[in-house]
């Protein structure tokens, strides 16, 4: 009995989460945006997931070693983000809510397509499901792409980004 | 003459093997570059796996969320209510971690660990994590009571956590292990194939460098060949061109002839050219047959035509067959046969024929009104060992002796006739040049029949040849013991006391002997003592008193004179018994005495 209880318990657990992830609060679905950004004079920039939707919308279909089968990702591209808050960096430095840093060059974007998604299979992100945020690369159809530096790369759950200008 | 046998078109064995192992290289090598792709492949596979280092990091991850969302459930006060979602968010971030180590790659490597222990401990953080959620949603209406509920639970869910995270430590660490034996495995066979590689690719190049040497000494070979072939053009042109200069008189000559039987309104002088014209025709036949003998000779193709014959038939059918050419040379050839011969051989008369006339002819060209004179007799050389096993028990080597009383042969024919014509320096091209078709088709005729041929040349004493020849006797029946019955003396100062032999006309044996001018004015030979049972006239010189009176006296003790038709006419006075005409053979004489 015990056991069953058990299993009820946390089936409605399971139902309070969900439905929890699904009326995510709006404050998890902001991006900051810090760093080279001339327009903003060096304060920090929030742009909510409607302002990011109105971006020019991108998508990746792949594969990769997070989840098992193929996904469709909806997303954009940082560098049109950047170009609206007249950015004028070179690398981002994308922090995730677990403080996961990682630097990425923006020519990834520009060469290699690579995109922010906020949606998985025409699905908002769930912070359960790695979102609200990720970085994706199409490592199907780029076979170079499939190496440790650029699954460092792909960080989930992010929380802000910064522009840096490497100077190069 | 260079001569490509079919053994040299064939590859040697040893480079037979070497193409075999060349081949065998290439399908070595071709295996091992094949092998490379798979074991490389896995190699770079299991190189690229770097899902333990995941699996380690998200089990920390998980460690580490836990402790943030503990340190964020002791901080809340009643302050900081409503929460907004805000504990929901760290949840999430928490169970976003499980769900990644439950799920995908990582999930699936992380179920082998300790025989499932890792998956069973993470079963059970995922539902305590779950019941959780219950309180979770209290805290989130308000309920900061139930902060320290979750702290507890959290708390008791910590030693799991940790043992999770010792798991998939171990896990990842003996995974890793096993993947870098197999890694060191694979990258020590790929060594091994690198090696073979090396050591197969060597012998290849080694194969290669004595190929292209092979190669090199091949088109070398091929150029000194087609040198080879340039040259034999160029001999074959000459060899035609001498073919066609030894034929060219001889046709001109019948051309002339048949002109001047055309024109001719004198029965005798057309009758005497159609003569000339059939036998010249006959020679030109011979001769046509000569140069083909040459050609099956020079190719390897040469096959004797045995057949039975009567020698001296053949012989005597041949020295006619020269009438022409040594009336226009005025020699005066007589032919005689040693009566120790059996009359029927088996042999090839056809290619004897050849010989004789081409000898006669190139000998006569060198003689020009001098005696000739053909004796045909039992050879003393013995029939070769090698030879003896291919020829019947029954041959016998017989001699044709030719001498002339000429001028001797130039020295450059006498030097090419003692070279052995099977020399390997020695080719039939060269040694036409040297000696003529003539000569050479002789040469190598009388060889390739299993005979011989020797000569002796000098300006003083002219030149005499032996043709030693095999000859397969039909019956060994030799002819019956005849008795001599006289001699018959040659009139002629070229035959020397060297010429005497015997001969046998019909059951009798008659003796020949020389006589030179000078013998017929001895008294000894005039008186009537006279040994001689016959006076031959073959000296057609015109004969002058003391000669016409010593044959006179001869006449008047019964020894009868046999002449030319031109001695009898320039000699009225002489009774002669009877007329012979050049050249002079046996069965004539034989008709002389018995007429």
């Amino acid at each position: 009995m015990k056991f069953i209880g058990l299993i009820i318990s946390a089936l409605a657990a399971l139902g309070v989460a969900l439905n929890a992830a699904a009326e995510q609060p709006p404050q998890f679905n902001t991006l900051t945006i810090t760093g080279a950004i001339s327009s903003a004079e060096d304060a920090p920039v929030k742009v909510d997931l409607a302002t990011l939707k109105t971006l020019p919308v991108e998508q990746i279909v792949t594969h990769n070693p997070w989840e098992e089968g193929l996904h469709t990702y909806t997303g954009f591209n940082p560098v049109d983000l950047l170009e609206q808050l007249d950015a004028e960096g070179d690398v981002l430095r994308v922090t995730a809510f677990n403080q996961y840093i990682t630097e990425i060059p923006l020519s990834d974007f520009a060469e290699h397509k690579a995109i922010i998604a906020y949606e998985m299979d025409y699905r908002p992100i769930t912070v359960r499901n790695k979102g609200p945020f990720i970085v994706i690369y199409d490592f199907d159809n780029n076979a170079m792409l499939r190496n440790e530096a650029y699954y460092g790369r792909s960080i989930w759950q992010i929380e802000s980004i910064e522009v840096l200008d490497s100077g190069d | 003459m260079a001569t490509v046998y079919p053994s040299r078109l064939q590859l040697p064995r040893s480079r037979r093997w070497l193409t075999y192992l060349m081949v065998l290289c290439a399908g070595v090598l071709a295996i091992l570059a094949f092998m490379l792709v798979p074991l490389t492949e896995n190699s770079m596979r299991l190189n690229a796996r770097q899902v333990f280092e995941s699996s380690r990091w998200n089990a920390m991850q998980l460690q580490l969320q836990s402790y943030r969302l503990m340190n964020y459930i002791s901080d809340l006060e009643e302050a900081d209510m409503p929460l907004n979602g805000n504990a929901y968010f760290q949840y999430d971030l928490v169970l976003s971690r499980v769900d990644l180590l439950r799920d995908g790659e990582i999930g699936n490597h992380i179920r082998s660990f300790s025989n499932g222990r890792a998956t069973r401990l993470l079963n059970i953080i995922a539902g305590e994590l779950e019941l959780i959620s219950l309180n979770l949603e209290h805290l989130e209406n308000g309920r900061i009571d139930q902060a320290a509920i979750i702290m507890d639970r959290l708390r008791a869910l910590d030693t799991q956590i940790t043992d999770f995270v010792v798991i998939v430590n171990q896990g990842a660490n003996r995974y890793v292990t096993a993947q870098r034996e197999q890694l060191n495995l694979q990258l020590e066979r790929l060594e091994y194939i690198g090696i073979l590689l090396t050591l197969v690719a060597a012998l290849l190049a080694l194969f290669a460098l004595k190929s292209s040497y092979d190669l090199r000494s091949l088109f070398r070979r091929n150029g000194q060949l087609e040198d080879d072939i340039r040259h034999l053009q160029k001999e074959k042109s000459d060899v035609i061109a001498r073919i066609i200069a030894e034929l060219k008189p001889n046709l001109i000559t019948m051309t002339g002839w048949s002109s001047s039987a055309l024109q001719s309104d004198d029965e005798w002088h057309r009758q005497s050219h159609l003569e000339q014209l059939s036998d010249l025709s006959g020679h030109l036949l011979t001769q046509v047959d000569s140069y083909h003998d040459l050609i099956l000779i020079e190719s390897g193709q040469f096959v004797p035509q045995h057949t039975e014959g009567e020698l001296k038939s053949h012989i005597e059918y041949s020295v006619n067959a020269m009438k022409q050419q040594l009336l226009a040379q005025n020699i005066r050839l007589m032919c005689f046969f040693d009566p120790r011969l059996v009359q029927s051989f088996e042999a090839d008369f056809k290619r004897l024929h050849e010989i004789l006339t081409m000898l006669l002819g190139q000998l006569s060209q060198h003689c020009p009104n001098a005696a000739m004179l053909v004796h045909v007799r039992p050879s003393a050389l013995p029939i070769l060992e090698t030879r003896k096993g291919e020829l019947a028990k029954d041959t016998r080597m017989v001699q044709i002796s030719i001498r002339d009383r000429g001028q001797g042969l130039p020295s450059n024919v006498q030097q090419g006739l003692r070279s052995n014509p099977h020399n390997p320096g020695n080719s039939i091209i060269s040694q036409i040049h040297n000696i003529g078709v003539g000569f050479t088709l002789s040469q190598y005729l009388i060889s390739t029949l299993g005979g011989e041929l020797h000569f002796s040349s000098s300006t003083e004493n002219g030149t005499e040849m032996w043709v030693d020849l095999p000859m397969k006797t039909v019956a060994n029946v030799y002819p019956a013991k005849r008795s001599k019955v006289g001699t018959i003396a040659i009139l002629d100062n070229q035959i020397t006391s060297d010429d005497i032999f015997e001969i046998g006309l019909g059951d009798a044996s008659y003796g020949i002997e020389p006589m030179t001018h000078e013998h017929l004015l001895k008294p000894e030979v005039t008186s009537g003592f006279t040994p001689y049972h016959a006076v031959l006239l073959a000296d057609q010189r015109i004969l002058d008193v003391e000669a016409l009176e010593a044959l006179l006296a001869l006449q008047s003790h019964d020894v009868k004179l046999f002449a030319t038709e031109s001695i009898r006419r320039q000699h009225p006075e002489l009774n002669i018994s009877a007329i012979f005409t050049l050249p002079l053979t046996e069965t004539q004489l034989e008709q002389l005495i018995c007429a």
